[in-house]
């Protein structure tokens, strides 16, 4: 098994482009479509390297904790947060109280 | 009271700040980077609205035209960081901050940098707020230009083609600035996540 895997990796470094460039053709894919020959070498890459594979789950799953994170952030309720701070409003009130006379 | 007189006193100009100004305030604050430049959003807005008031038609609600202002203020100010000199970082430059090894062992994760598991992540145990929290201080914590063109995309929900045009960038320069960010997020999050854990 072990010598499977060692197998496995030096293929992968010898076919693929090293990590740095699948890295970028990972993140390129959640940006716009990949070209054919962009995604197989991603798909092999990843057979061998347990990093980039990683990776690439990784940003997926940053990916839908952003999602969900839009959808919250446009519902949420902003009247409940903190507000300006009293020197802050000062200030802006001033400002308006010029403007309005 | 009759709800026509109230509505008309709630539009007065000099009650915007008290009615809407923690609102605008709070939207403002989670897009930008700092307290400071929400709160100078907070007053450019409402002065563009002082001055834009006979353009209110009274069809939308007073604070729905306030907002569209401010985002259109956010915006420009997305625009301004991405321009100015200072935040100019040399986002052509090929490796990705030191994440991988320029020696023998050429284009290949760095040992020390490269991504740890995420088992102890377990998807359910991660509170929306304090996602939204770290994010922020992570992005804080990417070059400005770079963390900019992240928030429209991702957090704005703006189109690539519409971020590109605005900013006058390449779409390779665009994936190139994306990957940086992703790659410096993903980082950090790890960092800051498994440490809590």
């Amino acid at each position: 098994m072990k010598i499977k895997m060692k197998f496995i990796k030096t293929f992968t470094d010898l076919v693929t482009p090293p990590c740095e460039d699948i890295t970028r053709l990972i993140s390129k894919s959640q940006d716009t479509e990949l070209t054919l020959k962009e995604k197989w070498q991603v798909r092999i890459h990843i057979i061998g390297c347990k990093l980039c594979h990683r990776y690439q789950e990784q940003l997926q799953k940053m990916n839908s904790l952003l999602k969900k994170t839009r959808k919250i952030s446009n519902k949420e309720d902003l009247e409940k947060k903190e507000g300006l701070s009293p020197e802050a409003y000062k200030k802006i009130k001033s400002k308006i109280d010029k403007n309005i006379s | 009271m009759a709800q026509s007189s109230k509505k008309a006193v709630d539009n007065e100009p000099q009650n915007w700040l008290d009615d809407h100004g923690d609102y605008l305030y709070n939207y403002a604050v989670s897009r930008v980077s700092s307290r400071e430049a929400a709160e100078d959003l907070v007053q450019e807005t409402l002065l563009a609205a002082l001055k834009n008031y006979s353009s209110f038609d009274g069809k939308s609600n007073i604070r729905t035209w306030l907002t569209g202002i401010l985002r259109h203020k956010i915006m420009d100010h997305y625009r301004q960081i991405y321009k100015s000199d200072k935040n100019k970082v040399d986002i052509e430059s090929g490796n990705v901050d030191d994440f991988f090894d320029q020696g023998v062992n050429k284009g290949r994760w760095r040992p020390e940098r490269a991504p740890k598991a995420w088992s102890e992540w377990p998807d359910k145990s991660i509170n929306q707020k304090e996602f939204m929290k770290i994010l922020g201080e992570c992005l804080n914590d990417l070059p400005e230009r770079i963390a900019t063109v992240f928030r429209m995309s991702q957090l704005e929900d703006m189109d690539t083609k519409i971020i590109c045009k605005d900013l006058k960038i390449s779409a390779t320069n665009y994936w190139v600035i994306m990957h940086r960010a992703r790659s410096g997020l993903r980082r950090c999050l790890e960092m800051l996540w498994l440490d809590k854990s």
